[in-house]
C-alpha cells in the first residue's frame, strides 16, 4: 500500500524568504503523525501546500499514491482539515456548518449523520446554536466535526489544541486517539505543545527553518536508554539525602527544587524497588519533558554556530 | 456541483444580517420619497417646471404612480451600487477574514467553480434587490397614486408617454439596471479577491464608481476619449427606454460595454485566483 502522504524535495520560496527548503517525508497509513517545529519553521506553509492552498516552488506531493495536483479532486475528497483555528461560519448554527461542509465535500449527509457527527464531538445538544456563541474549545470541536463529516481517510490538523484549556486539550487528545485507533484514520497534526504531542503521536517529523531535522517513531527518537524521571516524595530533602548515599547517586541531577534522575526506561522498576527499600515515601514517579529536551537539543544544535 | 454551490452561497447570503440592510434601506428611501411626493408633490413640480414655465402650460394631474416611480429610480439607482458592493465585496474578502476561504479552496471543487458559484449568487442577490425595488417603487406607487400618463420633465423638454405604453419601458429599464448593477457587483467581486476584510473592497468599489462618475460628468478634453469606455458612462442609460422612440442602438452599445466589463472583471478574478497563495 502506498504511503498516505509522500513529499519529496518540497520547496516554497517567497521573496526574501525560503519558508520550506527541500523537505521530504512520508506518512504511512494509520496512526498519528506529529509535525513539530518552532513558530515560523514552515509547518503551516507545508500543510497549506498539502491542501493546494499554497503553490510549491519546487518538489512533488503525493497523497494516497497519487500526484496531488493531477488528482486534486479525487485526493482532497479523502482529506479532512482544521487549519490553525477552526474555520467556521459564525453566523450559522453548528448543524448548518457541518451540513455545509458535507455538501462542499461532495457528500449529502442526512440529519442523522450530521447529528451523529456532532454527538461524537460532544455538541449534539448545541446543534441549533450559532457558532459565534461557542467557546474556543467548542469551536475547535465543531471544526473537527466539519472535518470529519465526509469520513476522510486522512485528517490534517494544524495546531488543533490552540487556545484550549486543559480539559479541551484532553478532549481533543481523546478524540484523536479514538479516530486513529478505533476508526483507523491517519492523522497529521502539527503542534507546539510538545508534551501533548508526546502523549498522542506515534511518529513525528521535526522541521527547523523549513528543513527536516529529525523524523521517526517517537519512542526511537526519544531514546528510552536516556530518560529523565522526576521523583515526588513526601519528604524531598530526606529522599535526596538517601539517594545521594545509594547506588543511584551518580544518576541524581543537581538542583534543590526537583528530584530528577537520568536513567534507562528498563531501570525504572529497580529504582522503584530501591526507593521502597530506602524507606522513601514515594508519591509519584514520572518521566519529564523528554520530547521537549530532545526538541530543544536538535533545534538548538541546528542554530549553533559552526565550530572553528 | 455549480448549482449546489450557488444554493449554498444563497443560503449563506440569506443568513447574514448585512444582506437585509440593503432591502431595509431601499424600502425606507422609497417610502420616504412616496410620502414626500404625496404630501408635497406640487412644490416639487413647481421647482421642476421652473425652466419650462415660459414655453408650456400644463393642466391636469402629473403626479401619478408612473411619475413617482421614475423620480424614485432617478434618485435611487445612483445609490444602489453601495448596497450591491456590501454583499459582492464581502463574498471573497469576508471568507478570507473568517478563515473559511482556505476551507472552501481545500475542498474537492475547483477554485473557479467555487468563485463562479459565489458570483452567480451575488448576481441573484442583485436581481432580488432590483425586483424588490421594482415592487416597492412601481407597484407601491401605483397603489398609492394610481396610474396615468407618464410625463418626464427634462431641462429643455417634456416627454409624455401614454399610460398603456409605460409598463414595457419599466420592465426594460429594470432589466438594464440589473446589467448595470451586475457590473458593480463584478467590480466589487474582483476587488474582494485582494482583501482580507470586506470594508476594503466595498470602499474601493465606491471609490472607483465615484471617480469614474466624475470623469464621466466632467467636460475636459483629456478625458473625453476615455468616456465611451467607462462603465459609469453607460450605467444610467436605462433612461433611454423613456425616450420617444428609444435609441435601440445606443442602449445595445451600452449594454454590450457593461457586459464586457462583467466578463473582464470576473475573468480576471478567476484567472488570478487559480494561482493565488491563500495565506489568510
Amino acid at each position: 500500500m502506498p504511503p498516505v502522504i509522500s513529499v519529496s524535495h518540497l520547496t516554497k520560496q517567497y521573496p526574501g524568504l525560503r519558508a520550506v527548503d527541500d523537505l521530504s517525508f512520508t506518512v504511512e497509513e494509520g496512526g498519528v503523525y506529529g509535525f513539530l517545529g518552532q513558530n515560523g519553521a514552515g509547518k503551516s506553509t507545508t500543510i497549506r501546500m498539502l491542501l493546494t492552498l499554497v503553490q510549491p516552488t519546487a518538489g512533488r506531493i503525493e497523497l494516497f499514491g497519487k500526484e496531488l495536483y493531477a488528482h486534486r479532486h479525487e485526493v482532497l475528497a479523502q482529506v479532512g482539515t482544521v487549519i490553525e483555528r477552526p474555520d467556521l461560519y459564525k453566523y450559522l448554527t453548528a448543524y448548518d456548518n457541518v451540513r455545509l461542509m458535507s455538501e462542499l465535500s461532495g457528500v449529502r449527509a442526512d440529519r442523522a449523520r450530521i447529528m451523529k457527527q456532532l454527538e461524537q464531538v460532544g455538541l449534539a445538544d448545541r446543534a441549533t446554536s450559532k457558532a459565534k456563541t461557542f467557546s474556543q474549545g467548542m469551536k475547535q470541536r465543531l471544526g473537527l466535526a466539519c472535518a470529519l463529516i465526509h469520513n476522510p481517510r486522512l485528517l490534517i490538523l494544524d495546531e488543533p489544541t490552540n487556545g484550549l484549556d486543559p480539559q479541551g486539550i484532553a478532549d481533543v487528545r481523546r478524540l484523536l486517539r479514538h479516530l486513529s485507533r478505533e476508526e483507523g484514520k491517519t492523522i497529521l497534526v502539527s503542534s507546539h505543545l510538545l508534551a501533548e504531542m508526546e502523549l498522542v503521536a506515534d511518529s513525528m517529523l521535526i522541521i527547523d527553518r523549513g528543513r527536516k531535522v529529525a523524523e521517526g517513531r517517537v519512542q526511537e527518537l526519544l531514546n528510552p536508554d536516556d530518560m529523565r524521571v522526576e521523583l515526588t516524595a513526601a519528604d524531598p530533602a530526606s529522599a535526596r539525602a538517601a539517594l545521594a548515599r545509594s547506588t543511584w547517586a551518580t544518576r541524581l541531577e543537581p538542583g534543590a527544587d526537583r528530584l530528577l534522575l537520568r536513567l534507562a526506561r528498563t531501570e525504572v522498576p529497580a529504582l522503584n524497588r530501591d526507593l521502597v527499600a530506602l524507606g522513601i515515601d514515594v508519591l509519584a514517579l514520572q518521566p519529564r519533558h523528554s520530547l521537549e529536551d530532545y526538541f530543544l537539543s536538535i533545534t538548538q544544535s541546528a542554530h549553533a554556530p559552526a565550530a572553528r | 456541483m455549480l448549482l449546489r454551490l450557488v444554493r449554498l452561497e444563497l443560503f449563506k447570503i440569506a443568513r447574514k444580517p448585512r444582506t437585509y440592510i440593503a432591502f431595509g434601506a431601499i424600502l425606507a428611501i422609497v417610502l420616504l420619497l412616496q410620502l414626500a411626493l404625496y404630501k408635497d408633490g406640487e412644490t416639487y413640480l413647481r421647482f421642476a417646471l421652473q425652466s419650462l414655465e415660459g414655453s408650456f402650460g400644463i393642466t391636469g394631474t402629473i403626479i401619478n404612480g408612473y411619475f413617482v416611480c421614475f423620480v424614485i429610480l432617478q434618485t435611487l439607482l445612483v445609490h444602489v451600487p453601495l448596497l450591491i458592493a456590501l454583499v459582492a465585496g464581502d463574498s471573497i474578502a469576508g471568507e478570507a477574514n473568517m478563515g473559511t476561504l482556505r476551507l472552501l479552496f481545500s475542498r474537492p471543487v475547483s477554485r473557479s467553480t467555487v468563485l463562479l458559484g459565489k458570483f452567480i449568487a451575488a448576481l441573484l442577490y442583485t436581481l432580488g434587490l432590483l425586483v424588490f425595488m421594482a415592487v416597492a417603487a412601481l407597484f407601491g406607487s401605483l397603489l398609492l397614486f394610481g396610474p396615468g400618463d407618464l410625463i418626464i420633465l427634462k431641462s429643455d423638454m417634456i416627454v409624455i408617454l401614454d399610460s398603456g405604453d409605460v409598463m414595457w419601458r419599466y420592465a426594460s429599464a429594470f432589466g438594464f439596471a440589473f446589467l448595470a448593477m451586475s457590473t458593480v457587483a463584478a467590480l466589487a467581486f474582483f476587488l474582494s479577491l485582494f482583501a482580507e476584510n470586506s470594508i476594503g473592497p466595498i470602499i474601493a468599489t465606491m471609490a472607483v464608481v465615484i471617480v469614474c462618475t466624475i470623469l464621466t460628468t466632467m467636460d475636459i478634453p483629456m478625458f473625453n476619449a476615455l468616456k465611451p469606455w467607462l462603465f459609469t458612462n453607460h450605467m444610467l442609460n436605462w433612461k433611454g427606454f423613456f425616450e420617444r422612440p428609444p435609441d435601440g442602438a445606443e442602449i445595445a452599445r451600452s449594454a454590450a460595454l457593461l457586459a464586457a466589463h462583467i466578463v473582464v472583471f470576473v475573468g480576471a478574478t478567476l484567472l488570478i485566483a487559480r494561482k493565488k497563495d491563500i495565506l489568510s
